[in-house]
């Protein structure tokens, strides 16, 4: 299985959205595909019509009194199920505190589900914790989206000062342009002469978009409503680009 | 647009009732249970599965599914329908070595290699979907109403499944398919049926016989006369090499000149160790069955050294890796020059003749008296004397035999065991099968070490002969050659632990205790005066 999580510093950059959206392309291309959903605000569940709420909370997960697997629920389409939030999440740092190897921590509770799925997408909340180190060793990748602004290119800065700390360098990081606003020209002189080596980018954006921003009235990934839209089709050549680099 | 869920649904599905209406029914239902939005779709689906349907007998399901430029392949637990792994693939594959390394080629792999997937069904379903949604519009369980039809890949002619109900639960919500299952059960008419789609249709359309393993035993009695008994027998074999034929000219897998080939085998045997029970003489059959014998055997050779490619990697240190694809391409220049008259003599109107006229020998030996009279031996009578004189032949020989003996004495031996065991397999059924089948098992360990043995004899053998005719090439690759005098020095070694190992191996097969097993079940005299 590979673990594909969907992370920034910054709150507010689509994080979600592409966990979503990206999750529902590779269902639909024939792979088993999981989605927890680890921010607590829950956004990701709500996108999927779920409740957001995990039976006995977190700490059951982390304690091992319950399993993964019970906590998954199916979603309305094929190969496609999700862990949902849980209000309780906002303590996970707590909780992996108490534990011991805590970094190694959520990286056995998510082989539970190893021969299950191919595809584990992971929501993180937004910020840099106890949590997001966990999420970083599990990980096979971390999907970046970043915003074409100074604000949000200086978190990924960090992101990688923090990497290069921590001696992660077999983690790959996949940032890409998000909610990219082509009429800015900030956005285009930031895309056409990407920070940090060129290389490291994906070269897929994903536009400022209204029908993205109408997830939250459909309750449904984007193809569901909206297929044909430049978006959907920004989504789609993002999710090629990232198959591709990881079969690299 | 809402799709269905794939969650794993029970073993239970639902037959509709007989009379009436499908729709009227389905809208019945709708109401009565709230069921939202409707879909209609048609699933259309190959099922692959081994020649012998390998899969199918470990409760597998390997559907492919076409969709725009590629194909997805699905791995289903059949009768649950729970999905196991899934793969999207460009092309269908032939073998599970063509599939990228995971969940599914992982799965099969132990059960389906070498074998070669085919296409073993079609299925196209219509299926109505009608959906329960919770208050948040959820769908927490799908209720599919489905119509099938099934054809074999190759023909026209399709056949109508009855309609069946399908309560799929959705993840995490499992009451929801657990109430509406409930008010189906209640519903008149309809009744529970534990039968997946695929095994119903191997039964409407009479698969079962091919889905049996080419293996499977005849059932005889004791007190039946020995020919027709034999002669039926010998009648399976011929339809297991018939059955195969089509798979060694179509070079589809290694396996059917395997199966081929065994059943020529245990057909040899039968005709050298009973030839008393035949009126008549046999040279005739036998030499057919001889050349057979003969014209098959290389080729299996050569599929033997391509199949052990991967082993040949083990034996390599990695610098000569590199020199594997040429080493196959080799092997496989090899295999297909001694298939190409193999493939003609099977097309030959001289094999079909001698098809002809084996068929209706063993017609006229079919035709004979099943119960014995005062001339004609009974099954058992003949069973047990020839196992009882095969299994003093292994002992004999098996005791004679020292560590630096020759090569042809192992293999004499490994002969004269093969014997012994098919005789048991054939005359299987005559006996206890706890007693029996402890035997045969402990002549297969016996053979275990004498084949592998005789193996390695050929196969170096083999390596040696294309060594030498590479060498005179003048692009010859040093590094291949290097290569191939590597591995024959590794299964080299192995010969001389296998001969380390045959004594300890030997022992333990002619025991005491199963030396008066042997001469309970089969020496009946001797057993009757020693329990005296």
């Amino acid at each position: 299985m590979k673990v594909l999580a969907s992370y920034n510093i910054k709150g507010g950059v689509g994080k979600t959205a592409a966990a979503v959206n990206l999750a529902y392309l590779a269902a639909q291309e024939g792979w088993r595909t999981l989605v927890w959903d680890l921010d607590p605000q829950g956004s990701a569940s709500f996108y999927f019509r779920i409740k957001p709420k995990v039976k006995k909370g977190a700490k059951a997960l982390l304690k091992h009194k319950r399993q993964l697997a019970d906590a998954i629920k199916g979603t309305d389409f094929e190969r496609l199920d999700l862990v949902p939030a849980d209000f309780s999440y906002r303590n996970l740092d707590l909780y992996l505190d108490d534990t011991k190897n805590s970094d190694g921590h959520l990286g056995e509770l998510i082989s539970q589900v190893d021969a299950e799925y191919d595809y584990l997408f992971i929501d993180c909340a937004p910020g840099i914790s106890r949590v997001s180190e966990a999420v970083f060793q599990a990980a096979d990748a971390l999907l970046i989206p970043v915003i074409p602004t100074t604000l949000s290119l200086r978190t990924l800065k960090q992101l990688l000062r923090f990497r290069e700390k921590t001696q992660l360098s077999e983690l790959k990081l996949l940032p890409f342009f998000s909610l990219v606003d082509r009429r800015k020209t900030l956005h285009r002189t930031i895309i056409e002469n990407p920070p940090f080596q060129a290389s490291l980018w994906l070269k897929s954006t994903i536009p400022y978009s209204s029908v993205v921003e109408q997830m939250g009235t459909h309750r449904t990934p984007l193809f569901c409503y909206a297929n044909g839209d430049n978006a959907a089709k920004a989504f789609l050549s993002l999710w090629q680009e990232i198959e591709q680099t990881l079969a690299t | 647009m809402r799709e269905k869920s794939h969650s794993s649904g029970g073993c239970e599905r639902i037959l509709l009732p007989e009379q009436g209406d499908v729709g009227v029914y389905v809208d019945s239902l709708r109401g009565s249970l709230s069921l939202a939005s409707a879909s209609e779709s048609t699933l259309r689906y190959l099922v692959l599965d081994t020649f012998d349907w390998r899969l199918f007998h470990n409760n597998l399901q390997l559907r492919a599914t076409k969709s725009k430029d590629r194909w997805f392949l699905e791995l289903y637990l059949n009768c649950s329908g729970t999905l196991q792994a899934s793969l999207p693939v460009s092309t269908l594959p032939d073998f599970v070595t063509e599939l990228a390394a995971g969940s599914l080629s992982k799965q099969i792999s132990k059960i389906v290699v070498p074998r070669a997937l085919l296409p073993v069904l079609e299925f196209e379903t219509k299926r109505l979907s009608l959906v329960k949604r919770n208050a948040e519009e959820k769908m927490t369980a799908t209720l599919n109403v489905d119509t099938s039809k099934v054809r074999l890949p190759k023909s026209r002619i399709w056949h109508s499944l009855e309609p069946c109900l399908d309560v799929v639960p959705v993840r995490g919500y499992p009451k929801t398919a657990k109430q509406i299952r409930a008010v189906l059960k209640r519903s008149p008419g309809t009744c529970v049926s534990n039968v997946d789609p695929i095994d119903r249709a191997v039964q409407q359309l009479d698969l079962v016989s091919v889905a049996e393993s080419n293996s499977k035993c005849l059932s005889l009695t004791s007190t039946q006369a020995a020919l027709p008994a034999i002669a039926q027998c010998l009648q399976h074999l011929l339809e297991i090499m018939e059955r195969n034929e089509d798979g060694i000219v179509n070079r589809i897998d290694a396996e059917f000149l395997h199966d081929f080939r065994i059943a020529i085998r245990r057909t040899r045997t039968v005709l050298s160790q009973l030839d008393a029970v035949f009126p008549g003489n046999l040279a005739a059959y036998e030499t057919k069955f001889s050349w057979l014998s003969e014209l098959t055997g290389p080729a299996r050779d050569a599929d033997v050294l391509i199949l052990k490619l991967e082993q040949f990697r083990d034996m390599l240190p990695s610098e000569l890796h590199a020199t594997l694809p040429a080493l196959q391409e080799f092997l496989q220049y090899k295999r297909h020059a001694v298939y190409n008259p193999l493939i003609e003599a099977l097309q030959s109107q001289d094999y079909k003749r001698f098809k002809t006229n084996w068929r209706r020998f063993l017609k006229r030996c079919l035709a004979q008296p099943t119960q014995p009279s005062e001339n004609l031996l009974r099954v058992s009578q003949v069973a047990n004397r020839k196992i009882w004189k095969l299994y003093s032949q292994v002992v004999n020989q098996g005791a004679k035999i020292e560590k630096n003996s020759p090569a042809s004495d192992y293999h004499r031996l490994r002969k004269t065991a093969k014997k012994l065991r098919y005789l048991m397999e054939f005359f299987q059924s005559l006996y206890s099968s706890d007693d029996i089948c402890m035997l045969i098992k402990e002549t297969k360990r016996l053979q275990d070490n004498l084949g592998e043995h005789q193996d390695m004899e050929v196969q170096m053998s083999s390596l040696t002969t294309y060594a030498k005719e590479l060498g005179t090439l003048s692009d010859k690759s040093p590094d291949l050659l290097a290569a191939l005098e590597r591995i024959c020095r590794q299964m080299n070694k192995r010969k001389r632990r296998l001969r380390n190992k045959f004594r300890a191996r030997f022992e333990h097969f002619a025991v005491r205790a199963n030396k008066k097993q042997f001469k309970t079940l089969f020496h009946k005299k001797s057993a009757a005066k020693n329990s005296q």
